[in-house]
């Protein structure tokens, strides 16, 4: 049976070649963990879908730097990351000219979830969700990214090196100041239940 | 054993502990590691209240879809990959145009004008510095 590894190595080669539906096989395999990954980053759908797009042309144009022996899937994450933080920049440099929208912070992030039984549990479900956005948006670019691919999607930390290009301690050292940041925000809140 | 930094509990709580065993009998043993730890776990559970929307089984389709008109548009105009494949001929052409200019310099005639080594080339500075004196000594605003 042949791995997702070396069926994304096969199509990469065809790619290369100018094969489109070897292309279009990547962009299937990969969407749904870079949509994942991105909403995870922006904290809202619509960005989401701008950084899946901008990930998968990126990831076209530069097919032919991509080196074999690299883990394709490493590689796509890699681009990811970097589409969400231009988006992240971008979106931070537009927000110094507006006013701030703090509701507007749970475009999809902050939707009731219809399974919270009662409306007390409803109502804290929704301030957790919104305290999660807000530590997450308070961490740095490095220490965002770090955490989400360690703690979301579940790589080790010198996956995340790779992905973010760092050494392994480098890498480890992001996650822990993000952990403790996130700490800090959100123990009060978790007090409060006990 | 001391008591388990944070550092420590939240690697142990990624499973990249260096040795789960011993922390995990610590844990077992400190009721204030114990605390730690738990808090630790509660707040990185809280995180993941943080939920994605589900994307349809068609989601990487829908996808292809919107990508591809970029992709083909980009295929017409982009001449960069062009440039890309022959990199390498473009670099062996500018290489060899560059060493055989330079044989062509050494075995063709050497020129004459202002060529220190020979006597002509000695005789037309010595004309172009006679000249440049006139020029010199000539009044000012003639």
């Amino acid at each position: 049976m042949i791995s997702m590894e070396e069926s994304d190595a096969a199509a990469v080669l065809r790619a290369r070649s100018g094969d489109s539906q070897a292309f279009r096989l990547l962009v299937e395999h990969h969407s749904r963990n870079i949509f994942r990954l991105a909403y995870r980053m922006t904290g809202n759908e619509q960005d989401a879908e701008d950084v899946v797009q901008e990930t998968f042309f990126k990831a076209f144009r530069q097919l032919n730097g991509f080196e074999e022996r690299s883990n394709f899937s490493t590689w796509l994450y890699r681009i990811g990351v970097n589409c969400a933080l231009d988006l992240l920049r971008k979106r931070r440099r537009h927000d110094e000219f507006q006013e701030p929208l703090e509701p507007d912070h749970g475009r999809g992030v902050f939707e009731a979830d219809p399974h919270e039984s009662t409306p007390d549990r409803l109502v804290f479900s929704i301030e957790v969700k919104r305290q999660v956005t807000q530590a997450l948006e308070r961490l740095s670019p490095m220490e965002r990214s770090a955490f989400v691919l360690r703690h979301f999607e579940g790589m080790s930390i010198e996956e995340v090196g790779q992905v973010l290009g760092l050494q392994t301690s480098a890498a480890k050292h992001s996650i822990f100041r993000a952990v403790r940041k996130m700490r800090v925000a959100l123990e009060p809140l978790m007090s409060s239940l006990r | 054993m001391k008591h388990l930094n944070e550092d420590q509990l939240i690697l142990h709580y990624y499973g990249e502990a260096p040795d789960p065993a011993a922390i995990e009998s610590h844990l077992f043993s400190c009721a204030d590691c114990r605390a730690g730890f738990e808090g630790l776990r509660r707040v990185l559970a809280a995180a993941n209240a943080l939920q994605v929307p589900e994307r349809r089984e068609s989601y990487g389709s829908e996808v292809w879809q919107r990508l591809r008109p970029r992709l083909s548009e980009r295929r017409r105009w982009d001449w960069k990959p062009t440039f890309h494949v022959s990199r390498w001929a473009w670099a062996s052409l500018i290489t060899a145009m560059l060493v055989a200019a330079f044989f062509l310099g050494r075995s063709g005639r050497e020129p004459r004008f202002l060529w220190r080594s020979s006597r002509r080339g000695r005789c037309a500075n010595a004309s172009s510095w006679r000249l440049l004196r006139i020029i010199w000594k000539a009044p000012r605003g003639s």
